[in-house]
């Protein structure tokens, strides 16, 4: 029986690049050791299993430039395994501390099962989880998206369209060195699309992208398929929408599955529960409370009082909403294929940091509801966008509305009272940059050194991450000061290269420190 | 008033005399033109709601990285460009930003008859007849700017109107346009055809002299648990660079044939427009339908409901109009974010009672210790410590040390915990609200 429609599940990774080697430990580094553990090494082991069960799954996921700049850097990869045999080492204390607490026990022991099943696998590919996923695509397991160089939100800069070309001709560069082959498809940091950034995506090879479902729906002219079918672009660029039920199934506040009250509690830490002097070693920095992994409580409900997690109870869970999500999934499709004129294809989008990190048995859903589409029907198939192309290259003409995937479906996330200073700021290092790059057409080599560590600290100076914590008030110190940092540092490379005066230790000092994209190329800022 | 009579559009005035902030707050509200500002006693506004979040001018807050040290510590307040930037936000919101210094703002101020400075906002182009006046207050250099229409395009200009009531105009921005916050009701159809050669899969191509990334220790690729051996994949050398034609050909050949969104009553069968391909894409030709996506073929799916009857469109209405109810953006505030974060504090008084025992001692370095018959790895010097949560309730402890020679010494040992709490107070506290993962 032909298949009546497609789900398309695209997974996005990404975290902003910190490294600090100036510090033995920063607090800010665990963000990547929290996601390896969580989310990218259970990821890896999950579609690897998929990949030794002849199971085939389609899967979209994008590695960000400064995700995979990190995840391939040798300083953070050392930290990275100091930091999971730290963890191996408390699970292994957790076991004797929690003699008299059988749950607590049992949870102890599962954590060091799982810790040790983790560094093994972290070891067996050479620390290299980049190359890893990068196998599975060469397998044709799984499509990896390409994203902009610091996962700047495009529209902001869009009225320098040099930015706009540093951002994804820098990122087009480093998936090539990362994979070896030229990305197809781009997820927009935020899905931020203004139509401005099609030239420059049509110059860096890429063929399609991702839009939230008002950019789809608000297209003009209107799409006769809404969300279910993709658009092709008068720049002849191919449009995905996201769909919104799915996501709201998964990612509601209110309603998501993650919010059951059998999964594992996200908040209740040993790290914040324990004697500080017990855990100390262990936490990312010495003389703040934060996150080990190690949790043993369960949501419970919407009170104080929390009961201890229950690994069959939240595996059951997971199964459950696997199948709900099947269910929904399979209404939805149904309902369109009878609408329609071809089949429906579903677009469901998630931040990968979701499934494991965030959601510690998001993995697992993903597991039951892959094994489910495999066992329990026939109405719809996996794909990916590209996939889905191929076989259905026929689609409705029309431009897509500027919008993100962002809170109120703009930018206000990005621009607003606590973080609009950063862009006039912005603003002028851009315009610098770029009279940078058109005054040094054939420097000698301390000049073009000089030259491509300034287009480093503008790209990580226009990231959306700080901004965005700026807004949420999470780490906001370290957001101004890293925003801060890079633009001083851009602003003292091009007072140097203008008054031919560089300070080649300085310079050295800088390279060290914000190593990422070696070859960048400082020539598309002309 | 004469004076006022001679300014040119409308003028508005912000509502509230305070720091700038979002339009949610500061509406331009149309005022009467006999209030002038200049005739008023100034507001004067604490400094502090001022402030946003931005780095203050001197050091203060912003230090550079210990280690490295930059020739200046803090961003300036201003470049003095004598610019005017307008950012789009959303559809009813613009961001205005003007770059002068303290000086420059000092010496506008003086010439402004309302001693401040005024943004215009214009539809399209500065040239057209201003849609607002907005004041802004004296230190501002940015407003966030409300506007009713979305889907157009405005300019903004900055100036001020001197004493004679003369208009300066000091900087213009370039134009921007906001998004459209509905469908359009544009449902003219046009098909293209994304051409299938780019699309062919490309085999993978190992990186080339590609030494930065990796620990210096990869093992072979493809070894890792659970992962096939990339090596037995046949992997030819790197592909070319593929791109796309240049975009002023395919512009000019993408001109939609104007159909009607709903095909006429009484065809019932499928009716699709022309096809166009896409010539970027280099498509071969176009097809009489799109092919299945299953199958392949040209002809198209079975539909239950025929595709574009009164039904079917009232239908595919119906659930659009469904999906688009919905609020826009994603509910968490995870989105993209770093993980992390704190959890959230305690909104009531608590106690949390917890109690571990630590055990510490010590025996021959090359003993064998186990403690409740797990092995403990002693220090160098034989000593060892070993942490226990201690609930209420009797237990007892078990710890045994065997020797190299097989010699064995143990020691049993008994604990006891009761807790009485006096009041209400939960025996786990430490995590009184409840926040779901993400939120």
């Amino acid at each position: 029986m032909a298949n009546r429609g497609y789900f398309c599940l695209v997974l996005h990774a990404h975290l902003p690049f910190v490294r600090h080697p100036e510090h033995e430990k920063f607090l800010e580094e665990n963000w990547l050791f929290e996601a390896i553990t969580e989310t990218y090494l259970p990821l890896l082991q999950t579609l690897g299993r998929w990949q030794l069960e002849g199971l085939r799954v389609p899967l979209t996921l994008t590695l960000t430039p400064t995700l995979c700049a990190m995840l391939r850097d040798p300083l953070l990869q050392d930290r990275y395994t100091r930091h999971l045999e730290a963890l191996v080492e408390l699970a292994g204390k957790e076991i004797l501390r929690t003699q008299w607490e059988p749950s607590f026990r049992e949870l102890s022991e599962l954590y060091r099962r799982r810790l040790l099943e983790l560094r093994d696998l972290y070891m067996s590919f050479g620390r290299d989880v980049v190359g890893a996923f990068g196998r599975l695509q060469d397998l044709d397991q799984i499509e990896i998206l390409t994203s902009a160089a610091t996962h700047a939100i495009l529209p902001l800069l869009a009225e320098h369209p040099p930015s706009l070309r540093g951002q994804i001709l820098v990122a087009r560069d480093e998936y090539r060195r990362c994979f070896g082959r030229d990305p197809r498809g781009i997820w927009l940091p935020e899905c931020a699309y203004v139509e401005a950034v099609e030239p420059v995506l049509r110059e860096a090879g890429l063929h399609w992208f991702v839009v939230d479902s008002h950019g789809l729906l608000n297209a003009h002219p209107r799409p006769r398929y809404g969300l279910f079918a993709p658009l092709l672009t008068p720049n002849g660029l191919a449009v995905f929408g996201r769909d919104r039920d799915s996501a709201k199934q998964v990612w509601s506040r209110q309603e998501g599955y993650p919010g059951d009250p059998r999964y594992r509690d996200f908040y209740r830490d040993i790290g914040f529960d324990l004697d500080l002097d017990y855990v100390r070693s262990y936490l990312a920095a010495p003389d703040q409370r934060g996150f080990t992994g190690f949790k043993y409580f369960r949501i419970t409900g919407p009170t104080g009082g929390k009961e201890p997690y229950q690994r069959a109870l939240a595996m059951r869970a997971a199964e459950e909403h696997a199948g709900q999500f099947l269910a929904a999934r399979l209404a939805q499709i149904q309902h369109l294929a009878g609408l329609f004129d071809r089949p429906p294809l579903v677009v469901s989008a998630y931040d990968a940091e979701l499934f494991g990190h965030w959601w510690y048995e998001g993995p697992e859903f993903l597991d039951f509801f892959v094994r489910k589409i495999h066992c329990e029907q026939q109405v719809f198939a996996l794909t990916t966008p590209e996939e889905y192309l191929r076989q259905q290259p026929t689609h409705q003409v029309a431009k897509p509305s500027a919008s993100s995937w962002g809170e109120e479906g703009y930018w206000r996330v990005w621009l607003n009272e606590k973080n609009h200073w950063i862009y006039p700021h912005l603003r002028v290092a851009q315009e610098r940059m770029t009279e940078l790059a058109r005054r040094f057409t054939a420097p000698e080599p301390p000049i073009e050194r000089a030259l491509k560590q300034a287009a480093r600290e503008l790209l990580l100076a226009q990231a959306s991450d700080w901004p965005f914590i700026l807004r949420t008030g999470t780490s906001p110190d370290y957001a101004r000061r890293r925003v801060t940092d890079h633009l001083l540092r851009f602003t003292s490379l091009y007072e140097q290269l203008i008054q031919d005066r560089l300070d080649l230790p300085w310079l050295a000092e800088v390279e060290s420190r914000d190593n990422l994209f070696s070859d960048v190329d400082y020539g598309y800022w002309r | 008033m004469k004076r006022n009579k001679a300014r040119s559009g409308t003028r508005t005035k912000a509502a509230a005399p305070s720091a700038p902030s979002s339009p949610t707050t500061k509406r331009q509200v149309p005022k009467r033109q006999s209030s002038h500002p200049a005739q008023k006693p100034a507001v004067r506004i604490p400094p502090l709601l001022l402030e946003g979040d931005e780095p203050t001018s001197d050091a203060g807050p912003v230090q550079a990285s210990p280690g490295l040290a930059p020739p200046a510590t803090a961003l300036p307040e201003s470049y003095g460009t004598g610019r005017l930037f307008l950012a789009v936000r959303d559809p009813h919101c613009l961001y205005a930003h003007w770059d002068l210094s303290l000086e420059q703002q000092r010496d506008y101020n003086a010439l402004s008859a309302d001693r401040h400075l005024i943004v215009r906002l214009h539809r399209d182009q500065p040239a057209t007849k201003p849609l607002h006046e907005i004041h802004v207050h004296p230190e501002s250099r940015y407003w966030f700017v409300h506007v009713e229409r979305a889907g157009a395009s405005y300019a903004a200009e900055l100036g001020y109107y001197s004493a004679q009531g003369q208009w300066h105009s000091l900087a213009c921005s370039d134009p921007v346009t906001t998004p459209p916050d509905s469908p359009s009701e544009d449902k003219t159809l046009h098909f293209a055809r994304i051409g299938l050669e780019i699309l062919e899969l490309r085999p993978p191509a190992l990186a080339s002299g590609d030494q930065e990334g990796g620990s210096g220790q990869s093992p072979a690729r493809g070894s890792q648990v659970g992962m096939p051996v990339a090596e037995e994949l046949a992997l030819p050398p790197e592909s070319p660079t593929r791109r796309f034609e240049p975009a002023a050909r395919i512009t000019a050949l993408i001109v939609p044939d104007r159909v009607g969104w709903i095909p006429p009553l009484g065809l019932g069968a499928p009716s699709l427009p022309p096809i166009t391909t896409l010539p970027s894409l280099l498509a071969p030709g176009p097809e009489a339908q799109p092919p299945d996506l299953q199958t392949g073929r040209t002809e198209p799916s079975a539909t239950p409901i025929p595709f574009g009857t009164p039904a079917q469109e009232e239908m595919l209405a119906q659930l659009l109009a469904q999906v688009r109810a919905q609020p826009l953006g994603i509910s968490s505030p995870t989105v993209s974010s770093p993980p992390g974060g704190l959890p959230p504090a305690p909104q009531e008084f608590w106690l949390a009672v917890n109690a571990d025992l630590i055990i510490y001692g010590a025996t021959d370095a090359k003993a064998v210790l186990t403690l409740a018959g797990q092995p403990v790895e002693l220090r160098p010097d034989g000593t060892f410590s070993c942490r226990f949560s201690l609930p209420d309730g009797n237990f007892g402890l078990d710890v045994v040390a065997i020797s190299a020679e097989g010699l064995v010494c143990q020691a049993a040992l008994q604990f006891s915990r009761q807790t009485d709490y006096q009041e209400a107070a939960p025996a786990a506290a430490q995590e009184p609200a409840l926040r779901l993962p993400g939120g």
